[in-house]
């Protein structure tokens, strides 16, 4: 700890001494309308073409260079570039206001320098959405989601149909942290996956780690999908909305003090169960079951900000989330919710600070809908977190990060509650860890063309009490510690460090040539007793018999611009080998098992792939195209007689192609198509008989696959002309345009007349034709 | 879509190794996993669309395996003819004929130099005539057959006494989850057993019906009881109805360890619908040279109970 201090002081006296003689110009970058901040807006000076820098998460930016009369550029993407021409001969604070690129119908898109950023940032394995983008492309029911964008970039991939879980670069669901407004989203998902629980409308901004994480995040071996919400708009108050065939969604927003401080509330229900209820209750449909079913989800946004000085900022934001299903005698809700206060603060112009606390819960109960004999088993994760991050901005393209982070978890896996005193309460044990992290990394340039950015993580998990904690072998118990009596105090630590490196080459302004390498660790574990994900899959934390995850990552890329930057191609490949990875022992029972680490393996894993995209960014044609090769593999002692062989997320082939064109008169065409490599699954090969009943005989784990899965998504959009304040379009969407059975499952059977064993196939979505329609004002 | 759901709850029904307390949260558990996702989705497809046919046969090819020798042997204390059955894995298509394996040499020996090779009655039964079960001993069953060797070894457990045995007669539309309330009385056996704390204890309850059917079954161990009175229950379920007045024998077996793997992993007529499972695979045999099946040693104690009236 002490040499890490020493550490991080002498880099910031040598950064210091190198500021010497030089001014620093520091900042907020706006739009000009709602007076929202951007996020990684460009800021270059023409007179020092190297220098290029972008503004932070909270739209700030700190650039220091010697005394002298520049042209500051600014440009994001959706905005005009603006140029602003200071002189400097001291430290100066300057904000800038881009305005909203007009959309016209015959548009000349003016070249900006900044076009390149993809070449010339020193960042690999990073793709962000921007939520214009998100919104133009078919929605599923009209529900336009976030997560399920991402799934048509390279290296990220589908769960399964309907399901919002991703699997990036051979992870499994649960390596994947996801951060709304910094609170942890541990079920990211509605209506058992088929939906996401981002709302789009209160979304500003989605990145995707997937390669090197920054050393800011931790926690998860694959990805950080780091989602910001909208700030409202702080010049004046609007109203969005959107109503469609099964939800509908609102979000107001406006200033809480002009230009001060700003609020938004975003909101979204669906209706299908009314909707249900009509048709059974008017006799369309004739299944009396479905009158009493409950089925819908709702979720609420809420974040307002207010600057209480030129250098003290204050957020506060909140996520509250359930899902309701039911039928007669069976009831299953779940949800989260979130909340954030952060406080962000200017030191000077080069020391921006940001703090948080962070409060973040997931829930689920179950119950048998009964009001004579109640059953309830809930269950929960809670998590507590204090965050301090702080950035330091110094001379040409000097940054450095560096903060802590402290997280309590406090996990209840199930817990019954009844008033039927004849039925046996059984609840498993609940668990605390804390887990904290320390961290710093330094960005900088070595040459003009060289930029290299290094960083350190220390992460440290404790498990507390109470006792007892069983320890297994495969199964077998073979010792236990049960003289821990106190919920407070440790009983088994890991520390773990993180180290994490790129560097980049830029070749010429269109070629570069990137590199990586990062080693994450995670202390919590998912265990998934189903292939589809589910709000009662289990969080374990490390413990005597689940040792922390770790993954090793190299990656390289290569980059490249056509036609004056109207191309982007990226070619990335990735080798990833992890370390302690958690599966199953044969016939393992998890659900609702108080002794279920004894159901667990351990084991290795390694993934490796060619990830490429060619992306059309601009123009009225536009989209992309991805593709990725990978394999996946695991590789434990007790299974396939300790080979390698695939995990089930290990796809061969996965392709996404994803095109929007923009019509006369207000239309907009989009398609997507998807295809890739079904899952490896394992099949019975064949069947014995034991007693009297046929026994299916199985040979390799994972050693099928799937059919391949491909489908064919359209959507037209009607933007029609403005009034006024009122915009307003109307969308068409059809999933699954060409109707292709996909396969969502295969189970096997024995036919009650030939007695014959067959295979059958269940496929959800044949086709879903919806229609929308969006209004703001 | 319905059929799905039924199809899911009868491969719940029919999974043996739980008790009734348990058997709801599996049942809860798998329902809300597997099931509601689908249902309710399809609710709603059918409701606005009515566009879907959820399910289909479909062929799909599945590299046939080479047949395997599969096992049933059992050896108890009772003084009783042993038996072990031979049969062979068949491909799907062969599903309604499995081959019984004839011809075979089956020996069964115990570690006080006794041995006894057992007659064949046909139909792949091989049965012993002198041998007599003796807790404490071990026991090799060595089996020749198309010019292989598969052998298991097992040593007896000892006896374990029941302390209390009874069977009561359950309404089935009580508060368990999803229930079909198609069935309306169960019958759930509770037992109380008194652990011994000297050695690892594995249990399996057999319950054999009318014609000496095994009907229920449930494997457990002392893992977290070592010496306790374990004090559980599980449910008498099967095709075949109870009537009230009806005997049934309840046996409990003490069995070692490689049956008892063999019994905790088998799902009987389950484990096709793989998805249910993160692992699905075969039952962990006690039989070497990649034989299938078990080696079942054990001691017994039986009881005999009748079904109650109310």
């Amino acid at each position: 700890m002490k040499k890490i201090i020493a550490c991080l002081a002498a880099i910031f006296w040598g950064l210091c001494i190198w500021g010497q003689g030089r001014y620093t110009i520091s900042g907020y970058v706006r739009d000009d309308k709602s007076g929202e901040e951007l996020i990684g807006a460009a800021i270059g000076v023409n007179e020092l073409p190297s220098i290029g820098i972008s503004t932070n998460a909270y739209g700030y930016y700190s650039l220091t260079i010697p005394k002298g009369k520049y042209t500051i550029m600014v440009n994001f993407i959706g905005y005009e570039m603006l140029s602003f021409p200071v002189d400097l001969t001291g430290n100066l604070k300057q904000n800038f206001n881009l305005t909203r690129k007009v959309k016209e119908l015959n548009e000349v898109v003016v070249m900006s320098e900044k076009r390149n950023d993809n070449v010339t940032k020193n960042q690999m394995g990073v793709e962000k959405l921007n939520i214009q983008e998100i919104k133009s492309l078919p929605a599923f029911f009209g529900e336009r989601d976030v997560l399920k964008t991402l799934q048509l970039l390279p290296g990220i991939k589908s769960a399964g149909e309907g399901n919002s879980g991703f699997n990036v670069r051979g992870g499994t669901t649960d390596q994947n942290l996801i951060l709304l407004d910094g609170a942890t989203v541990y079920n990211a998902s509605h209506l058992m996956g088929f939906f996401s629980v981002f709302n789009p409308d209160a979304i500003k901004d989605v990145t995707v780690y997937k390669g090197s994480l920054p050393s800011e995040f931790g926690g998860r071996l694959s990805s950080v999908l780091d989602i910001k919400m909208n700030e409202g708009n702080n010049k004046e108050y609007e109203v969005e909305g959107g109503i469609g065939l099964i939800s509908s969604r609102v979000t107001i927003d406006g200033p809480i003090v002009k230009d001060k401080g700003s609020f938004i509330i975003s909101a979204r229900r669906t209706y299908a169960d009314l909707i249900l209820h009509s048709l059974v209750s008017t006799n369309i449909i004739r299944d009396s079951t479905l009158k009493d079913s409950r089925l819908y989800f709702y979720d609420l946004n809420a974040k307002a900000n207010y600057n209480l000085s030129d250098r003290d900022r204050i957020f506060l934001s909140g996520y509250f989330g359930k899902d309701v299903l039911g039928i007669t005698s069976f009831g299953f809700d779940w949800g989260n919710s979130t909340a954030t206060l952060r406080w962000n603060h200017l030191f000077d112009n080069k020391l921006f600070s940001n703090t948080s606390l962070v409060f973040n819960d997931f829930n689920y109960t179950i119950n048998n809908g009964s009001t004579t004999h109640p059953i309830n088993i809930i269950s929960k994760i809670r998590d507590y977190t204090v965050k301090q991050d702080y950035q330091y901005s110094s001379g040409n393209n000097n940054q450095v990060k560096f903060g802590f982070i402290s997280t309590f978890h406090k996990m209840v896996p199930g817990t019954i509650t009844t008033s039927d005193t004849n039925t046996i309460r059984k609840s498993l044990p609940i668990r605390n860890s804390v887990e904290n992290a320390i961290y710093f990394s330094h960005d900088f340039r070595i040459s003009l063309k060289l930029t290299a950015n290094y960083g350190l993580r220390i992460s440290e998990f404790s498990l507390l009490g109470t006792a007892p904690f069983y320890i297994y072998d495969s199964y077998n118990l073979i010792d236990s510690v049960k003289n821990v009596i106190d919920s407070t105090r440790k009983v088994k630590s890991f520390v773990r460090p993180e180290p994490r490196a790129s560097l980049s080459y830029v070749i010429n302004d269109r070629n570069s040539l990137k590199v990586s390498y990062a080693r994450n660790v995670q202390y919590l574990h998912l265990l998934s007793n189903s292939t589809t994900g589910s709000p009662t899959d289990m969080w374990i934390p490390s413990s005597y018999n689940t040792v922390p995850e770790i993954s090793d990552q190299v990656a390289f890329g290569y980059f490249r611009n056509f036609k004056n930057n109207n191309y982007e191609l990226s070619a990335e490949i990735y080798y990833k080998n992890l370390l302690h990875q958690v599966d199953y022992i044969k016939g393992a029972i998890l659900n609702f098992n108080a002794n279920v680490e004894s159901q667990l393996i351990y084991g290795k894993g390694r993934a490796y792939g060619l990830e490429l995209l060619l992306k059309k960014k601009y123009g009225r044609f536009n989209g992309w195209i991805s593709y990725t090769l990978s394999r996946t593999e695991r590789r434990f002692e007790d299974i396939n007689d300790g080979n390698w062989y695939p995990a089930k997320q290990d796809r061969t082939h996965d392709i996404s192609v994803v095109a929007v064109y923009d019509l006369p008169r207000g239309w907009t065409l989009s398609g997507t198509w998807v295809y890739n490599t079904g899952n490896a699954v394992t099949f019975p090969k064949g069947a014995y008989i034991i007693g009297n009943n046929v026994v299916f005989l199985y040979t390799d784990r994972n050693g099928d696959r799937m059919p391949a899965y491909h489908r064919f998504d359209l959507s037209a959009t009607k933007q029609f002309a403005k009034k006024g304040h009122y915009e307003s379009n109307l969308n068409f969407s059809i999933y699954n345009a060409y109707m292709h059975d996909n396969a969502y499952m295969i189970t096997f059977r024995q036919n009650e007349t030939t007695r014959q064993i067959e295979a059958v196939q269940t496929t959800l979505f044949r086709i879903v034709p919806s229609v929308t329609y969006n209004f703001k004002f | 879509m319905k059929l799905l759901s039924q199809h899911i709850t009868k491969r719940i029904d029919r999974d043996q190794f739980h008790s009734v307390s348990e058997m709801k949260k599996f049942k809860s558990q798998d329902y809300v996993r597997n099931t509601m996702a689908v249902v309710c989705i399809c609710m709603l497809i059918t409701a606005f669309y009515g566009l879907t046919s959820c399910q289909k046969v479909i062929s799909i090819d599945l590299n046939s395996a080479s047949p395997q020798l599969v096992v049933e042997a059992n050896v108890s204390d009772k003084p009783e003819p042993y038996f072990v059955k031979l049969s062979n894995t068949v491909n799907f298509s062969e599903i309604t004929e499995v081959p019984a394996v004839t011809g075979a040499t089956v020996e069964i020996s115990d570690s006080s130099g006794n041995s006894e090779t057992l007659s064949e009655t046909g139909d792949g039964i091989y049965r012993s005539s002198t041998l007599k079960g003796t807790p404490g001993h071990k026991y090799t069953l060595t089996v020749k057959t198309g010019g292989q060797t598969y052998e298991s070894v097992s040593r007896m457990p000892f006896p374990v006494g029941i302390l209390n045995l009874k069977v009561k007669r359950e309404a089935d539309n009580g508060p368990g989850f999803g229930g079909s309330g198609d069935q309306s009385v169960r019958y759930v056996v509770n037992y109380e057993i008194s652990d011994p704390v000297e050695y690892k204890n594995y249990y399996r309850f057999a319950v054999y019906y009318k014609n000496g059917i095994m009907m229920s079954r449930r494997v457990f161990d002392d893992q977290f009881h070592n010496g306790k009175i374990i004090a559980d229950d599980f449910e008498l379920h099967d095709t075949v109805n109870f009537n009230p007045g009806d005997t049934v024998m309840i046996e409990l077996q003490s069995i070692d360890r490689g049956a008892y793997n063999f019994f905790r992993t088998l799902r009987e007529g389950g484990g096709g619908l793989s998805f249910l499972s993160a692992s699905p695979s075969n039952p962990i045999s006690n039989i070497s040279n990649n034989g299938l099946g078990y080696f079942n040693v054990c001691s017994v104690t039986n009881r005999m109970l009748i079904i109650p009236e109310k």
